[in-house]
């Protein structure tokens, strides 16, 4: 199981090598991490920290971009070209299709977000900055952040359309993300009955706190790194969860 | 049981015939069972619903080139995606060497080439042949030793390091053909294998599907250019509106016997040209020769020998018989979809 696993996501892998994502997400990203030098120059407060901080929050969104680009439509693409019926026509079961291009895609954003944590971390040292524990607890955040995210692609486009399941993408992000906010936000005590409501629905609801530490990199706290080894267990769950959705769409299709 | 072990230590994974006889399995006498299968499935989610299959029943024996005909939308491809697993039917039972046809453990001995088949564009041919030959567990080793004869059967050697993203449909066609027969499977599955294919690419299939009957594997040939599925099936199946319309033999379901011959002649007697003509379907005369098409299996014979008996000559004397293709649109034009689809027990004579 493993092999037919890893040979699904060594060809997903090399698609998307192949078909230049990488390379045109990286010259981006690139770029947004070079231009954020501006923005420091404008800033008021640190320089450093604000490239840091603009970089890293760039980074997430490519991050986002990709798995909604390329998760989404990976195997709405299959069905649609075809291919999928000379792959599982043979002895390879749809369970395992689905783990292979959840994994090659997982690589796919890992590869980029190295690409791209590298970059930052040149551009960092190169303005006699230093490359921090919270830089790296950040980075390591944002790789979590893009298993999460895949795979909720990926079960999303098992379920609907590639444009749909990209749009339920970025919902999700933009929950995962303000979770924590809305839950401050309710708490101001003018309605108590949707916080009442909130605190039950917070349980529930995604939730990227754990997994960020960007603001960790600008305020100069020490990293909790129980907290990161929280937060990637808790995308672990998340991931799981999505997956074994996808797999059940998946096995319950008819081509 | 000890050659099969060593047959799958070389990656030998769909296992020949003989492979599976020597493991025991006698009683299987059937490489392919389907049992009153029935499909209906939703094409749009608020569209009718339609009875693609309506209680098909065949078998397919091994060894044999078996070809499944039938009309556009007859349920030719809709049986071979439950027979491979794409699609669950909803009443019935289909086997594949004796295991339920969505097993993956069935599915390994199965090589499938589906109609106007795609693949990985940014793969050559020896990389996708890695990717199909490892997800039926081959090694890479394996593979990478069946890929360059196998490229070099189909003919692609030479676009062996190309990208499938620039190759013809007769290219796609050849190497679909190389990636079903990589793990060197028992059953080949062939979805109308002979599409778009320039008359050599025709001729190299054909003796492709050939050589690999005669190897003893079992061929499940489905396509619409009857004059070679008359060439290379044993047996035959035809589908008609969901429903197994006819089954059998080429000689069984063919009529042997001459409909008609093709007469030429040349200096026979006035007397009996004028006969010829009168009793001939259709008449030319070249230059004193005359070809005359005679109806029935003994009009061409019986006049072929008043001529020599008149002192003149036969040019030649060509039988027309019953083409594969003559018979089923025949059988299709007289039965209507519905009619036949409406008979639950498909007779299994053939057509007169």
């Amino acid at each position: 199981m493993r092999d037919r696993v890893a040979v699904v996501a060594r060809a997903t892998f090399r698609e998307a090598v192949r078909d230049r994502v990488l390379l045109i997400v990286l010259a981006f990203a690139a770029a947004f991490i070079l231009g954020s030098r501006v923005l420091g120059w404008l800033s008021v407060e640190d320089e450093l920290k604000m490239v840091q901080d603009f970089s890293l929050k760039g980074i997430s969104i490519v991050g986002l971009l990709l798995a909604m680009l390329v998760g989404a439509g990976a195997i709405a693409r299959e069905v649609e070209r075809r291919t999928v019926y000379t792959v599982l026509s043979r002895d390879c079961g749809r369970g395992e299709f689905v783990l292979g291009k959840f994994a090659g895609l997982v690589v796919v954003l890992w590869t980029c977000l190295a690409g791209m944590a590298a970059v930052l971390f040149v551009w960092v040292l190169a303005w006699n900055g230093v490359v921090g524990e919270a830089l790296v607890a950040a980075v390591l955040g944002l790789a979590c952040e893009a298993v999460v995210l895949t795979s909720v692609a990926l079960f999303l486009g098992a379920l609907t359309s590639p444009a749909l399941a990209s749009a339920g993408t970025l919902v999700f992000y933009f929950v995962a993300t303000h979770t924590e906010a809305m839950r401050e936000l309710t708490e101001d005590g003018k309605n108590p009955d949707f916080a009442a409501a909130y605190r039950v629905l917070y349980h529930v609801l995604p939730n990227f706190v754990n997994v960020t530490f960007i603001n960790a990199t600008t305020s100069g706290h020490a990293v909790d790194w129980s907290m990161l080894g929280l937060g990637a267990a808790s995308s672990a769950c998340w991931a799981t969860v999505f997956l074994a959705g996808a797999i059940v769409l998946f096995r319950r299709r008819q081509f | 049981m000890a050659d099969a072990k060593a047959d799958e230590s070389h990656g030998n994974v769909g296992a020949s015939p003989s492979v599976d006889s020597r493991r025991g399995e006698e009683s299987m006498a059937h490489v392919v069972e389907v049992a009153d299968l029935h499909k209906s499935f939703r094409p749009h989610v608020f569209g009718p619903t339609v009875q693609a299959l309506r209680g098909v029943s065949f078998e397919v024996r091994e060894g044999e080139c078996f070809g499944y005909l039938g009309q556009n939308g007859a349920g030719k491809t809709t049986t071979m995606k439950v027979l491979t697993g794409l699609m669950t039917p909803t009443r019935g039972s289909a086997t594949l060497l004796g295991r339920p046809c969505g097993d993956e453990t069935a599915r390994r001995a199965l090589g499938y080439l589906p109609e106007n088949p795609y693949f990985y564009e940014h793969l050559t041919p020896v990389e996708a042949l890695q990717f199909y030959g490892r997800l039926s567990g081959l090694s890479s080793r394996d593979v990478a030793a069946r890929s360059a004869s196998l490229l070099e059967r189909v003919r692609l050697t030479d676009a062996a390091d190309r990208r499938i993203r620039g190759f013809s449909k007769g290219m796609r066609q050849r190497f679909g053909l190389a990636a079903a027969l990589i793990h060197e499977p028992a059953l080949v599955m062939l979805d109308e294998p002979l599409n778009g294919l320039d008359p050599g690419g025709r001729q190299l299939v054909k003796e492709l599907i050939l050589e690999e009957r005669q190897k003893g594997r079992t061929v499940f040939l489905c396509s619409h250019v009857l004059a070679d599925v008359q060439e290379l099936c044993d047996r035959v199946v035809v589908l008609h509106g969901g429903v197994v319309a006819r089954e059998g033999t080429m000689h069984d379901l063919l009529d042997s016997q001459a409909r008609s011959h093709e007469l030429t002649i040349v200096g026979a007697p006035a007397e009996l040209v004028a006969t010829i003509r009168a009793a001939a379907t259709a008449v030319r005369e070249v230059e004193g020769v005359l070809t005359a098409t005679l109806a029935g299996p003994d009009a061409g014979p019986d006049f072929a020998a008043r001529v020599a008996a008149a002192g003149g000559r036969v040019l030649a004397l060509v039988p027309e018989r019953e083409t594969l293709e003559t018979w089923f649109v025949r059988l299709t034009s007289a039965h209507p979809a519905g009619d036949v689809a409406g008979s639950k027990s498909p007779s299994k004579e053939p057509v007169r």
